[in-house]
């Protein structure tokens, strides 16, 4: 029925958690005013997804069906309590960054959705590739939202990359234009919102692209 | 009709449910138990780092993020702030008040507020704050020197200028963060006038070990 392939795709485009399921926009828009926040957030949210839908594959033989939301909300706000105490104890400068919005994790849709929809059915490995290609997912879309607010909004790239990567990240800041004036609108919520609507349409666009070409063919095929 | 069977699936959901409760809190516990003592170092190294960028020029030979008392005074904040004290073979040579504004955009914005026995401006740190990135995250001086403007400042210079300049005063406020401007530029002036008011009593002897010091003393990694 899966295939690692298929897992993946549905992932990182055809089902993306993002940009087509909708979903954990919460966090999504909150905290993407730069790329490194974005990129931080995602791992976060990508560590959350593995745990998660591994220890929801795991306890699905004993679950009854119905105390199965408990059970998630109970390991998802486990495992997130516990990301969030080893990043405050190991990546503080991330933490400090980052810290108020670790706990949304909790609200993102998506994990409780790919627990319900696909761990609590499948066997340990095709929950964890689902994780893993979910949070894969999500983590891009966040990844280019800060990256184009950042460009648009101060003018620069992985600013703040030495929180994430430590001090020899330091120079990796790029810088555009010394005199860039900003533009506070893209760093702001409803920057966020016209971003990612952007984001979305030109997902969409691109998708129905694709289907054009495939279809092309067949469609010529005719007298 | 099938009481047994259907009490029996009860009790099983019931049992998986404490079970995974046990589970998932326990693990939460080990957790914290594991990394308490690392966080609250994270915390106070960064307090620490901060106060020793205030006084850099200040030479001093105790530990000032340890050696504290803690204040309950509306000028510095609706909570108890502690204030450091840095000394120099047991002589006084500067304290390090902290303060704590709501005035901000978001959230409250903590400062550290070096102030030397004359009760002028040493240096001044933000400690914690959630101002919009980009703008009112200047204050910090990793991303802008615009903190360093207090240095030297005191309650006499500038005097009537303790306001940023849309104000009428004599600092400048950052472009697009006059709300954030407006706030440090309130608070340090706070710390200062509590200095002026209190300041003699910051160095007493008597409060060194006072209990008072104990709830906001972090401890420290062996």
């Amino acid at each position: 029925m899966h295939s690692a392939k298929s897992i993946f795709g549905a992932g990182l485009w055809r089902n993306n958690p993002g940009l087509v399921q909708l979903l954990g926009l919460c966090p999504l828009l909150a905290v993407t005013s730069t790329l490194v926040n974005g990129l931080g957030l995602g791992l976060a949210t990508l560590l959350t997804l593995l745990v998660s839908n591994a220890l929801v594959s795991a306890s699905r033989g004993w679950l009854r069906p119905e105390i199965r939301i408990p059970v998630f909300v109970l390991i998802i706000a486990s495992t997130v309590t516990a990301i969030e105490l080893i990043m405050n104890a190991w990546f503080y400068g991330l933490y400090k960054v980052l810290g108020i919005f670790v706990p949304l994790i909790v609200t993102n849709c998506t994990i409780v959705a790919r627990a319900e929809m696909f761990a609590s059915r499948q066997p340990l490995a095709w929950a964890i590739l689902d994780g893993l290609a979910m949070g894969i997912g999500f983590t891009l879309v966040l990844v280019v939202l800060g990256a184009v607010r950042e460009l648009l909004g101060q003018g620069t790239l992985f600013v703040g990359a030495a929180l994430l990567f430590g001090t020899t990240a330091q120079h990796w800041t790029i810088s555009f234009s010394n005199d860039y004036p900003g533009f506070l609108l893209a760093l702001l919520p409803p920057g966020a919102f016209f971003a990612f609507a952007l984001l979305v349409a030109a997902r969409n666009w691109l998708d129905n692209a694709f289907t054009e070409r495939r279809t092309a063919p067949v469609a010529d095929a005719g007298p | 009709m099938d009481n047994p069977e259907r009490s029996g699936r009860l009790l099983h959901a019931a049992i998986v449910l404490a079970v995974t409760a046990a589970l998932t809190t326990g693990s939460v516990v080990l957790v914290k138990q594991l990394t308490t003592t690392r966080i609250a170092a994270n915390e106070a190294l960064a307090r620490q780092q901060r106060i020793a960028q205030i006084l850099a020029a200040h030479p001093y030979d105790n530990v000032p993020g340890d050696d504290r008392i803690a204040v309950t005074d509306g000028l510095l904040g609706r909570t108890r702030q502690p204030v450091h004290r840095a000394r120099r073979g047991g002589e006084p040579v500067a304290s390090v008040i902290q303060v704590t504004t709501g005035e901000g955009y978001s959230g409250s914005i903590v400062l550290l507020v070096g102030v030397d026995l004359q009760g002028k401006v040493l240096a001044v740190r933000t400690l914690r704050h959630r101002e919009t990135p980009g703008l009112g995250d200047a204050i910090e001086i990793a991303k802008h020197d615009w903190i360093t403007r207090f240095e030297g400042a005191s309650l006499a210079a500038p005097g009537d200028g303790w306001s940023v300049r849309r104000d009428g005063g004599r600092f400048d406020q950052l472009t697009g963060a006059t709300v954030t401007s407006r706030a440090v530029v309130g608070a340090v002036h706070n710390a200062l006038l509590y200095f002026d008011r209190h300041g003699e009593r910051i160095f007493r002897d008597s409060l060194r070990f006072s209990p008072n010091t104990s709830p906001a003393t972090a401890p420290e990694p062996k």
